[in-house]
């Protein structure tokens, strides 16, 4: 079941009836402020409250407040270590947890693409939802098949930081179905131009999911796993070109 | 024996020059020619505003009556640089008001300006006659009304895509009753409703006006009655074109357009709906220039208008034209000379929307004329460009964004290093190009080999090395402006090929592997250049091997700015630093 959630949502949802995650790759972008899509799944109440700064959370009725959220900022953090990042939200005006200023669009055109797709738009179609990130920041992701646009709204976008390579990138795990397919994917995305052989290198795998914690890949289930993760983490054992000019 | 022509003759002579670049080169010759040249120069042209000092400029050429200013980088576009950075026009604005208030024209480029600037135009240059700003801010429509109530002789008032501080539609009414100069009036760019009345009564009395953007809050109808007060345009932009007209205004509106013999550039037609397309016929057959970036028809509407469009020069277009709508500009449009389609974010609409990289091949096979493109797409292949060069040796600017970073060729996998390769090899005369998708070092060693008269390169998420900016610097000869982001490259090229960068206007890294050690290096070994370390929350200590988040270098004769805000950093903040190790190759 999933629930629409925007600005004009009635103040009388019982929000203890449904649990309720939050899809932190979603969000959309009205008029200059982000708007979580919420997808009710899971019932973890006291989590979002901690994780959105509810302060008006009450049994039966909530009103979401619209805060600016990003997800981890630019790509290439290659500053960050992952492991040491305490909250998965960094507050941050300018990301949408997206690349800024990519596609290179001019802001009078996104200014328009937004205000198309808003509310106030005469053609917008109301009881649709409202899911549509800023055009200028959508990353689609290697796939492993080719062509085909999918559409977002079925995907799940990870940021995937590999150890060593500046630039982190998002892989949509609904498209694949364990742990090995995964793995394979990233490693040969990752190697694929880079100067590391790949038969000597062994690769680390952690994610993080919604609670913050980072765990080893294969800890938990795959669906588990595939409905939580967050951010995933590739260390490998491989002297590469770039490691050297990260420390 | 004094051989020399006479002073008079020169001049003669040389006030048949327009072209900057040549009067650059003649100015060179001797002292002479210098002092002549200077003398006659009326177009001043800057392409960075902190290249030179203000006051040198007004200096040396007296008959200035024109000045074209650039400010930030052009990456400032796509919100890569904060705000604040930089870019002010009000020093040169004040300085040509004390020392040239002959001036008639001032256009700017991505600068900051003032409403104080604004008035301080209007107050001091008495035969003031053309503003133009793109992509300019700081100004509100206060500013605005200042300009259009004090120069008398205003011929010309466009603000392209500005971000203004709109404080209502009242500026409009400034334009005192008796002036009948405009020829030129773009306000595209506000948001805020004028009122009709005063627009028709400026547009009654203003005979010469050549060039009308309005706003998108210009409703469908009242277009109609606007549009017969100025039959004479050559280009317009409309307002917004989706409003519901009844039968007989949807007639009025047809006959008026239709009365526009003069029409050749058409734009605006925000939210155009297809059933007002046919209102729309009587003007296509005379079209060059047509922007639909805003016009959210569908491919068939599109195809409907486009076809009609034989005289088509420039056309703008969102990518729901589609590959088969592109098919039918290779076939309809031969005089076509620029393309650009851009992303429309259709697929968020759930819509299909077939925009391939077939469709620039359509228009590149089709098109004989085309020269310039700026093509978005989701993926390409290197069969496509290679095809593409071969059709169309005459680019001269050619922007391709995959919009999908590090997509390599979507059919074979492999990087799209041979489809460039293609374009430099073949587009012998290329002077600006975008490349994307994946890349390694050899596509910029192709470049560096084959594109000679490139001038600007922009790349983004592309590259394996140091080897990549290595090639470009040591190849491109006339490589002006080189803007990078996002590419796994650092210091040792970059210090490298200093020597080049003087040979440059500008070179703006950001995202990449540049250390600050580099930066301080390359500082202190080019005393010419303006070294800018722009990071967004400096940290407190900078370790010199620690990367930097963006670096803007450019050459300049002015040396170091003053008004660098606290997140710039140079090398002159740190003179213990600069001074003691100074050296001069």
């Amino acid at each position: 079941m999933e629930l629409d959630l925007d600005l004009s949502l009635s103040p009388h949802t019982n929000s203890s009836k449904f649990g309720f995650c939050f899809d932190l790759n979603k969000h959309c972008a009205t008029e200059g402020m982000l708007v979580e899509v919420v997808h009710y799944e899971k019932t973890k109440q006291t989590r979002f409250e901690s994780m959105f700064w509810l302060d008006n959370m009450e049994e039966d009725c909530y009103v979401p407040k619209p805060c600016s959220f990003s997800l981890n900022g630019q790509p290439d953090e290659e500053d960050e270590d992952p492991l040491e990042s305490d909250s998965t939200i960094v507050d941050d005006e300018e990301e949408d947890g997206e690349v800024v200023g990519w596609p290179p669009i001019k802001s009078c055109m996104t200014k328009y693409h937004n205000y198309r797709h808003s509310r106030n738009h005469p053609y917008h179609h109301h009881g649709r939802r409202i899911n549509i990130p800023n055009p200028t920041a959508t990353i689609i992701g290697l796939r492993p098949s080719s062509s085909s646009t999918s559409s977002p709204r079925s995907s799940m976008y990870v940021k995937v930081k590999m150890d060593g390579v500046a630039i982190a990138r998002k892989v949509d795990i609904k498209l694949f179905n364990s742990y090995e397919s995964l793995t394979n994917f990233l490693i040969t995305m990752f190697t694929q131009y880079q100067n590391c052989d790949r038969e000597d290198t062994s690769y680390k795998f952690t994610f993080q999911g919604k609670e913050g914690d980072w765990l080893l890949l294969g800890d938990v289930p795959w669906k588990i796993f595939a409905e939580s993760v967050h951010r995933i983490s590739i260390i490998r054992d491989c002297p590469c070109a770039y490691t050297r000019l990260l420390f | 024996m004094d051989r020399r022509f006479p002073f008079k003759v020169l001049e003669h002579i040389f006030s048949f020059l327009d072209v900057n670049e040549d009067r650059n080169s003649v100015s060179m010759v001797c002292k002479s020619w210098f002092e002549t040249e200077r003398r006659t120069r009326k177009r001043v042209f800057v392409g960075n505003c902190y290249a030179v000092s203000p006051l040198k400029v007004a200096r040396r050429f007296p008959k200035m009556r024109s000045l074209t200013l650039k400010g930030k980088p052009h990456f400032a576009d796509y919100n890569l640089v904060p705000d604040g950075w930089g870019g002010y026009a009000w020093p040169w604005i004040e300085a040509m008001a004390a020392r040239r208030p002959l001036l008639e024209e001032i256009r700017l480029k991505r600068m900051v300006v003032t409403d104080e600037c604004l008035e301080k135009i209007a107050a001091s240059f008495r035969d003031f006659k053309s503003l133009v700003l793109t992509s300019c801010e700081g100004f509100s429509t206060d500013g605005i009304a200042a300009v259009a109530s004090t120069c008398r002789k205003l011929r010309d008032l466009e603000l392209r895509e500005c971000i203004v501080d709109d404080l209502g539609g009242d500026w409009l009414t400034y334009f005192p009753e008796t002036s009948t100069s405009l020829a030129s009036l773009d306000f595209s760019c506000l948001d805020s409703e004028v009122k009709l009345s005063d627009l028709e009564r400026l547009l009654s009395r203003s005979p010469n006006l050549k060039s009308l953007k309005l706003n998108r809050s210009v409703t469908l109808d009242v277009l109609a009655s606007l549009l017969r007060r100025a039959p004479q345009l050559v280009e317009l932009g409309t307002g917004s074109f989706s409003d519901e007209l009844d039968p007989e205004e949807i007639s009025k509106l047809t006959k008026a357009l239709s009365e526009l013999k003069q029409l050749k550039s058409l734009s605006g037609l925000w939210d155009l709906l297809p059933e007002y397309i046919p209102v729309l016929y009587s003007v296509c057959p005379r079209l060059t220039s047509l922007n639909l970036s805003y016009a959210t028809v569908q491919m068939p509407d599109l195809i409907d208008l486009l076809s009609r469009c034989s005289k088509l020069q420039k056309l703008w277009v969102m990518d729901l034209i589609e590959d088969k709508g592109l098919k039918t500009v290779a076939l309809c449009c031969k005089e076509l000379r620029e393309l650009r389609v851009f992303p429309s974010g259709a697929d968020l609409d759930e819509t299909d929307v077939t925009l391939t990289e077939q469709g620039l091949v359509s228009v590149s096979e089709g098109c004989q004329k085309l020269e310039s493109v700026l093509y978005f797409c989701v993926q390409f292949t290197n069969a496509a460009l290679v095809s593409i060069a071969k059709n169309r040796p005459n680019f001269r600017c050619f922007r391709l964004c995959v919009m999908e970073p590090f997509a390599p060729d979507y059919r074979t996998q492999q990087p799209l290093d041979e489809g460039f390769k293609a374009i430099v090899e073949r587009c012998k005369d290329l002077r600006r190009l975008s490349v994307s998708g994946l890349l390694t070092d050899k596509a910029f060693e192709y470049i560096g080999v084959h594109a000679k008269k490139l001038r600007m390169l922009s790349i983004a998420f592309a590259g394996d090395s140091d080897l990549m900016l290595h090639h470009l610097l040591s190849g491109c000869e006339r490589l002006k402006k080189l803007e990078i982001r996002d590419c796994p490259f650092g210091d040792t090229a970059l210090l490298e090929n200093a020597a080049k960068l003087e040979t440059m206007r500008s070179l703006w890294m950001s995202s990449c592997f540049v250390s600050f050690g580099a930066c301080k290096q390359l500082s202190q070994k080019m005393p010419r250049l303006n070294v800018e370390v722009i990071d967004e929350h400096p940290p407190k200590t900078r370790p010199d091997s620690s990367p930097v988040e963006r670096i803007y270098i450019y050459r300049t004769v002015a040396g170091p700015r003053q008004d660098t805000p606290e997140f710039v950093w140079t090398i002159h903040k740190n003179p213990e630093v600069g001074v003691s190790r100074l050296s001069i190759r």
